[in-house]
């Protein structure tokens, strides 16, 4: 398992991630007391330690899926894909994400390829209890704007359908 | 382990290098107990960036490289590779939608 597969973007691994910055944010400070203070033996192994502990953050993966696998969205899912929701993604644009998808990563996929980076901030997030699994999940407003056509798109999907884990 | 969002990858793999690079010239630092000999910040005897006849003094040149000389050259880049910019940026786009 590569390190750098850590991250998903749910609420534990966005702590992971920030843990780390603030681990390093904590790191670059003992260090410049260190050496303001004339390497006090204190300080200085302190310093090493939160390398370590930065190390460790950095490296260890954190973000096992909490889902269950044999989740009925899961099943769903891959209807969904094919049929679009929001916008479309299909099986043949993206066919490794399919095998993945459940509540959360079918939302990743979903809005990462649908909106271009510029307009990523425009959709409107709200939370919302899937109507499949019963799990909360985000629900997606796609933006409004006539430019947020998805450059990947291959049709055009049923709105009504972002309310499953979207 | 579920998978990851693809865009997260690159700045996940570059805090890591970041974090193994910041661990490599710690070593030296301590190594060289430049903490010691230049015990100042943000600037290095001056400077932040030393000047040539602080870095380059030796004889012959490449024993520069690993002589005590080094010592305020590793000091500028354990500084400036600081990956908790590049952390925090991380986290922050982990928390953004898509």
């Amino acid at each position: 398992m590569p390190p750098i597969a850590a991250y998903q973007d749910d609420a534990r691994c966005r702590a992971s991630a920030v843990a780390l910055a603030f681990v390093l944010l904590l790191q670059a400070v003992l260090g410049i007391l260190t050496l303001l203070l004339h390497v006090p033996i204190l300080l200085a192994l302190t310093h090493q330690a939160v390398a370590m502990a930065a190390l460790i953050l950095a490296t260890v993966p954190r973000c096992k899926s909490a889902l269950p696998r044999d989740l009925p969205c899961r099943r769903q899912a891959a209807v969904l894909t094919e049929a679009s929701v929001g916008g479309v993604i299909t099986r043949q644009i993206i066919p490794n994400e399919v095998r993945y998808q459940d509540c959360a990563t079918l939302r990743l996929t979903r809005t990462r390829l649908i909106y271009p980076w510029s307009l990523r901030f425009q959709a409107r997030m709200a939370r919302t209890a899937c109507s499949v699994c019963g799990m909360i999940c985000r629900v997606i407003t796609p933006p409004t704007d006539a430019r947020s056509t998805p450059r990947l798109a291959v049709g055009k999907g049923d709105p009504a359908g972002a309310q499953i884990c979207a | 382990m579920a998978r990851s969002p693809r865009r997260l990858a690159p700045t996940a793999a570059a805090i890591l290098l970041l974090v193994v690079a910041q661990i490599a010239l710690g070593g030296l630092v301590a190594g060289l107990k430049a903490g010691l000999i230049y015990d100042t910040w943000p600037l290095i005897d001056g400077a932040f960036i030393p000047g040539r006849e602080h870095l380059f003094f030796l004889q012959p040149a490449w024993t520069n490289l690993i002589g005590q000389s080094s010592d305020c050259a590793v000091r500028p880049p354990h500084g400036c590779l600081s990956a908790g910019g590049l952390a925090a940026l991380h986290a922050a786009d982990c928390g953004v939608p898509g």
